[in-house]
């Protein structure tokens, strides 16, 4: 934790730049979804351009919990009770992946097409 | 005494109390807005109608999500300020915060009044009409009435109270006697509870429906020990082992049966123990006119003086002559057939063929109400683009999507127009040439000067103006509200509860900003823990933005 206050005057530029790459981030993640020569995958919005938003948004995030909320110089206790509520948050976003290849529920919602 | 580990950090975990209240509680937070995004997903694949995809502006979504990233940064300078002990720094970059604050939730509400004020009208075909309605013409079921019928155990207090103020000093009266057939001290009298010509009030309603709620209890205990006794005279035919397989057992049996059979027929048809009180009254209403939400019920046929029923949600009938109940749109903004696409290939029909025979593309005008040619010439136009986008698709094997093909944007409807101004052509289809075509942007490129601009009143003069849709022809209608579909109500959702953080969040950082002088004098590393721990509750509101701005505002 950076107490005294030359450790804290150091950082300075470490903010400024991270909020730079925000921005930056911010910037691009428009561009690849509205630019017609960075669409990636199938013409207009398909799961290419989900996968890559999400990980640009996924950076993002992690700047800011690493730098802005100090995460790089905690002490443990602080990591297990964020890495177990992130933990917890992948198995909410994952009970998606049980729908999806639960066949009784699957074939149900989303019934076959003719020809399929 | 004082409270320990406020500032000092314990020695087995090397922090303080507020450290590690705020990470749990962030903690729990996560749990929050995870549980909304699972939804989210869940909500969007397994969706039945198509998903409105860029159906927000982007350029407020961007502008807040700048906007948020600078406070993240100026509120880590300002604990940073406390920490080396300058109070100006701290006042600087926290005063920034909150301004950035307070600047996000003017974005947020324009947005919100934005959508509030946009409407959308599905008709039977499940094609979508948007635009902003006409307020001189009421969005409303009218019917001048000739009767009122009334199921009374599931009447409403509102709807029925909205009738009865309507109605003013016309008071709808009762049609017909309301005779009940009572029972007391086994003697069974009947009599007139409410003599044709009552007035209708609450009062009359709840008093027959008492009356009724009474006989049907008492008729269906009769009922079920009339069955009873058959059953056991059944039951008492067949208790002969002996004599199964013999004749006399099978024709005793088929004897009880036939009798239970035709004692039912009796409980249905006798009603000679029976109590009497009608679950239905009407009431004359001699013509007079209703205005109703439609939200209420639904109306059997809106054409301007023919018969027509409004049948509300609570089962009341309004039974006359329709008013002209036509849904107006002052201007129309938006067309979409995906979903009517969607249904019609469930079903194994020819989409383009039901488009061409939708309500929307034939609007019969009439009087003032001239839009509708303008909407089917909108939709020939768009037709010639998307068949010039699909070639040049196709060369660089691509498909045109759903959106590109069935959704025409007031973007798109402005440039139509430009390019009929450019050409001289005669209709919008003509002026859309392989030569410029391209100057028509797709959907899934918003253009962020429309977003700084707005409608203006030079776009509006491009869009269809005064669309009259039959009532009967309009399947669902609303605002862009969280009624509207899943899609708004998860938006409105989350984006809610992100906002209300936002505001929760400034005014904590508030009060350390205008009530933390006196802490920072009597114990400055006081203070810069308290603004350290709302930092970090303002790091995850942005955390959250960041994810929120790509899910709702480019997917």
């Amino acid at each position: 934790m950076a107490d005294s206050p030359e450790e804290i005057k150091s950082h300075f530029k470490q903010y400024g730049i991270v909020g730079a790459i925000l921005f930056a981030g911010t910037v691009l993640t428009v561009a690849v979804a509205t630019v017609p020569a960075l669409d990636i995958g199938g013409h207009g919005f398909d799961k290419d351009d989900a996968i890559l938003g999400m990980c640009i948004a996924t950076v993002k995030a992690s700047l800011v919990a690493i730098i802005f909320m100090h995460l790089n110089h905690e002490k443990k206790a602080i990591y297990w009770i964020f890495l177990g509520a992130l933990a917890f948050a992948a198995v909410l976003i994952g009970l998606f992946a049980l729908a999806m290849y639960d066949p009784i529920t699957f074939d149900t919602l989303l019934p076959a097409k003719p020809g399929q | 005494m004082e409270i320990p580990y406020i500032v000092n950090a314990r020695k087995d975990t090397g922090l303080n109390n507020s450290k590690i209240a705020i990470w749990l509680f962030l903690a729990s937070e996560v749990m929050l807005f995870g549980g909304l995004f699972s939804s989210y997903i869940f909500l969007r694949v397994f969706a039945d109608y198509p998903w409105p995809e860029r159906a927000l502006p982007v350029l407020p979504g961007l502008l807040n999500t700048f906007i948020l990233i600078a406070s993240s940064v100026t509120v880590v300078f300002a604990w940073a300020g406390l920490k080396l002990r300058n109070w100006k720094m701290f006042v600087g970059n926290m005063s920034f915060t909150i301004l950035c604050a307070a600047i996000f939730m003017v974005f947020k509400a324009r947005e919100y009044s934005g959508k509030f004020h946009h409407h959308a009208s599905q008709t039977e075909d499940y094609g979508w009409v948007e635009g902003h309605l006409d307020e001189a013409h009421p969005n409303q079921y009218i019917v001048e009435s000739d009767q009122i019928n009334f199921t009374i155990e599931s009447t409403t207090p509102n709807y029925l109270n909205e009738i009865i103020s309507q109605a003013g000093n016309k008071l709808p009266t009762l049609a017909e006697p309301y005779k009940v057939r009572e029972i007391s001290k086994g003697e069974f009298t009947e009599t007139v509870l409410y003599a044709a010509g009552t007035k209708l009030s609450p009062e009359v309603i709840a008093t027959a429906n008492v009356n009724f709620i009474k006989a049907r209890t008492h008729n269906q205990e009769l009922r079920t020990q009339l069955l009873k006794d058959a059953w056991k005279e059944v039951r008492d035919a067949s208790k002969h082992p002996e004599l199964v397989g013999s004749k006399d057992y099978d024709s005793n049996v088929k004897a009880a049966v036939a009798k239970a059979h035709n004692d039912l027929i009796d409980i249905s048809e006798s009603n000679n123990e029976f109590l009497i009180a009608n679950g239905n009254m009407v009431f004359n209403t001699n013509g007079a006119e209703f205005r109703l939400n439609t939200g209420w019920g639904r109306i059997s046929n809106s054409t301007k003086g023919e018969a027509t029923n409004v049948s509300l949600l609570d089962g009341t009938v309004l039974s006359g002559n329709a008013g002209d109940s036509s849904l107006v749109y002052h201007y129309v903004d938006g067309l979409d057939f995906r979903h009517l696409v969607m249904k019609a290939e469930e079903k194994g029909l020819d989409a383009e063929a039901l488009i061409e025979k939708s309500p929307i593309l034939n609007i019969h005008d009439h009087g003032k109400h001239t839009g509708g040619a303008k909407i089917r010439e909108i939709w020939e136009a768009h037709k010639v683009w998307r068949s010039f986008l699909a070639t040049e698709l196709l060369a660089k094997e691509r498909v045109p999507t759903e959106v590109d093909l069935y959704r025409v944007t007031w973007h798109q409807m402005v440039a139509y127009d430009a390019l009929k101004k450019e050409t001289n052509a005669p209709t919008l289809a003509k002026a859309v040439t392989a030569d410029n075509w391209m100057k028509v942007k797709d959907d899934h490129q918003p253009s962020m000067i429309y977003d700084v601009t707005g409608i203006t009143d030079e776009h509006k003069a491009t869009f269809p103006h005064h669309v009259s849709l039959a009532r009967d022809e309009v399947r669902f209608d609303s605002v862009f509200s969280p009624k509207m579909n899943n899609y708004y109500a998860i938006y409105f959702t989350i984006t809610g509860l992100h906002g209300l953080h936002v505001i929760g969040g400034a005014i904590v950082l508030g009060y350390y900003l205008f009530f933390g002088r006196k802490m920072y004098l009597a114990n400055p590393e006081w203070l810069a823990n308290r603004v350290e721990v709302g930092g970090l509750f303002w790091h995850f509101v942005d955390l959250v933005w960041i994810f929120v701005f790509p899910i709702f505002y480019l997917m």
